[in-house]
């Protein structure tokens, strides 16, 4: 899985941060890469005139500052329960390689941005918890990346995790397709949700390349389960297929049957949906994709017009197998 | 001998010495271009175009527009700049793939080649407009690099932006020949290059989708609006993932409107049903 991220042949670093520890950290891993200092990411990252899918096929890594907008304001109507959702991400683009995700079309680089600078992230949340402090907050971390793809070589969950417990009054979810479960396996924290996210073994297999199989994801769900985690899981996008309610009915079934019940703090699905611009961007770049044949536009955006059926047959399946108010839906 | 060129390249190359093995490895020959001062090469299918330059950003910035002007260059054309350079104990011969270049006159104006030949070993060019005696830092010096790329990005794909470099000079050697050095060295070193340059050209080519044939068949049938003619662009990507090629084509063929056609893909495009 991290093979990958071995062989990335360049890392540009911020001149800013070339002494920073984590930088260090970070390089000491990827020896064979060639080093160039920039004065700012943006001098290398999503500049005009840059083709996604060629970066795609050896990208670099970018070591850099984040200054401002930490966290960001969730999307109406998303989320697993309370009443205010931030995501953040310490880094932009994943390794794993799903044709439906919209980080197909977030950016013209695919070039993969670390931010080292973990502390801020952190402090923010504290800061938002500290003004709503009566309310209930969920973070959702893996918005613009993988939670935990890389985190054998940044170690951000990790350092997030030495911190999160004190803020009472919010949970975080660390929403990931890795099987990287290393950073929880010393101390349980209850404010933490573990949240996978699935497609049937026959459409990831098709359309996930580098995600590992259904089967270890749902082994590590196991393991965090039986150490106490609280996990979710993600059904987000729900592609239509020939055969997909077959294939989820088989997925569900082997989730449920293996995770403890008690375990699951919330269940989420939703279709395959993008904003105006991300949309147009990845059928630039991916003008054969058959996953895009059937997508519409819609009032928000782009979106496939079965979110009805999707909707019907995820509530009716879903509840014979957990608490209805568990399920959530996002559209 | 070189392989099959499919796609599209130009050479930006600052001096005939250093351009010769390139002119003979893929057997340009000699453009009658007459209002520029420069020589110009270029191959029997015109895929492979290169522009004598002659020394200095300010030459290499010219011989890039002039030959975008008249090369007719795809969005998809590799641009290539190979020269001799210095550098401070870099040993002589040596190629490197540069990755940024930075003009010595204001030290903040970098320029960076994504090209992801990568498979030379990478560095970073200082680019100057006064040849050096002295190295500083761990540049490498060159004359023509920054005007090039400066130029080239204007209208090309970061990613097809090529910047290849071989050591002439260090600060304990330099050679008694530089026509003689560059010749050699360069020729050195094409089996390399094209290689490296060839397979990079098959992953562009693998991003390009020809629908041309189809475009022939319709125009010879139809007068197609601007308009119409975004909308096929649209659907023809589309329509060869999922419909057979003589298919499409008797369907074309047997067609009494475009309008109808179009209804017709576009409601073959909605009906699919995804299969796995």
């Amino acid at each position: 899985m991290y093979s990958k991220f071995n062989m990335v042949k360049i890392i540009y670093i911020e001149n800013e941060i070339k002494e920073h520890p984590r930088t260090k950290a970070i390089t000491n891993k990827l020896k064979k890469s060639k080093i160039i200092y920039v004065n700012r990411y943006s001098e290398v990252f999503n500049k005009r005139n840059q083709s996604f899918n060629l970066q795609k096929k050896n990208p670099a890594i970018i070591l850099a500052k984040k200054h401002k907008n930490y966290l960001n304001k969730t999307p109406e109507n998303y989320g697993i329960g309370n009443h205010y959702n931030y995501y953040f991400s310490y880094m932009y683009n994943c390794i794993f390689d799903c044709k439906y995700c919209f980080l197909q079309g977030l950016y013209s680089s695919a070039n993969y941005v670390i931010f080292v600078n973990y502390e801020d992230f952190m402090n923010e949340m504290k800061t938002i918890a500290k003004n709503l402090v009566n309310k209930k907050i969920t973070f959702f971390s893996g918005y613009d990346c993988d939670s935990l793809a890389y985190e054998p070589f940044s170690g951000f969950i990790e350092n997030l995790m030495k911190s999160f417990s004190v803020i009472s009054n919010a949970e975080l979810e660390v929403r990931t397709k890795s099987t990287f479960i290393k950073p929880f396996l010393k101390k349980k924290i209850d404010n933490v949700i573990i949240a996978f996210s699935f497609t049937p073994e026959r459409f990831s297999n098709y359309y996930e390349k580098g995600v590992p199989s259904v089967n270890k994801r749902i082994q590590a769900l196991q393991t965090l389960s039986e150490l106490g985690w609280k996990v979710g899981f993600r059904f987000d996008p729900i592609v239509v297929y020939e055969g997909w309610e077959e294939d989820y009915n088989k997925l569900f079934k082997s989730l449920f049957n293996n995770i403890n019940n008690n375990q699951i703090h919330s269940v989420s699905f939703g279709n395959l949906r993008f904003p105006d611009n991300i949309y147009k961007r990845i059928i630039k770049n991916n003008p054969t994709e058959k996953l895009f044949f059937n997508v519409v536009k819609s009032k928000d955006g782009y979106e496939t017009d079965n979110y009805k059926d999707v909707n019907e047959y995820c509530r009716k399946t879903l509840s014979k197998y957990i608490d209805k108010k568990k399920i959530f839906s996002n559209y | 001998m070189q392989s099959e060129i499919n796609m599209e390249l130009r050479f930006v190359i600052a001096l005939y010495s250093e351009a010769l093995s390139i002119i003979e490895y893929y057997n340009l020959k000699l453009v009658d271009y007459s209002m520029y001062n420069n020589k110009i090469y270029k191959n029997e299918k015109n895929t492979i175009w290169l522009i004598q330059s002659g020394i200095g950003n300010k030459k290499a910035e010219n011989a890039v527009n002039f030959l975008h002007k008249i090369s007719n260059p795809t969005y998809n054309s590799l641009w290539v700049n190979i020269g001799i350079a210095g550098h401070k104990i870099f040993n002589l011969g040596r190629l490197y793939e540069i990755k940024k270049v930075t003009y010595i006159n204001d030290n903040k104006n970098s320029y960076y080649s994504n090209s992801l030949i990568n498979c030379f070993e990478m560095h970073e060019v200082c680019s100057v407009d006064i040849p050096q005696t002295v190295f500083k830092d761990n540049y490498i010096y060159d004359m023509e690099s920054y005007g090039f790329i400066q130029s080239v990005e204007k209208f090309c794909l970061r990613e097809n932006i090529c910047i290849l470099k071989i050591i002439s000079d260090n600060s304990n050697e330099k050679p008694n020949n530089y026509k003689e050095f560059a010749y050699k060295n360069i020729k050195k070193n094409m089996e390399a290059i094209n290689s490296g340059l060839m397979h990079y050209l098959e992953e562009i080519k693998k991003n390009y989708i020809d629908f041309s044939s189809y475009m022939k068949l319709l125009n010879r049938k139809y007068h197609i609006t601007f308009y119409n003619e975004k909308k096929i662009q649209n659907l023809m990507p589309k329509l060869i993932t999922i419909m057979e090629n003589d298919l499409i084509k008797k369907e074309i063929e047997c067609s009494k409107s475009l309008t109808g056609l179009i209804n017709f893909f576009e409601e073959k495009l909605k009906n699919y049903v995804l299969k796995i």
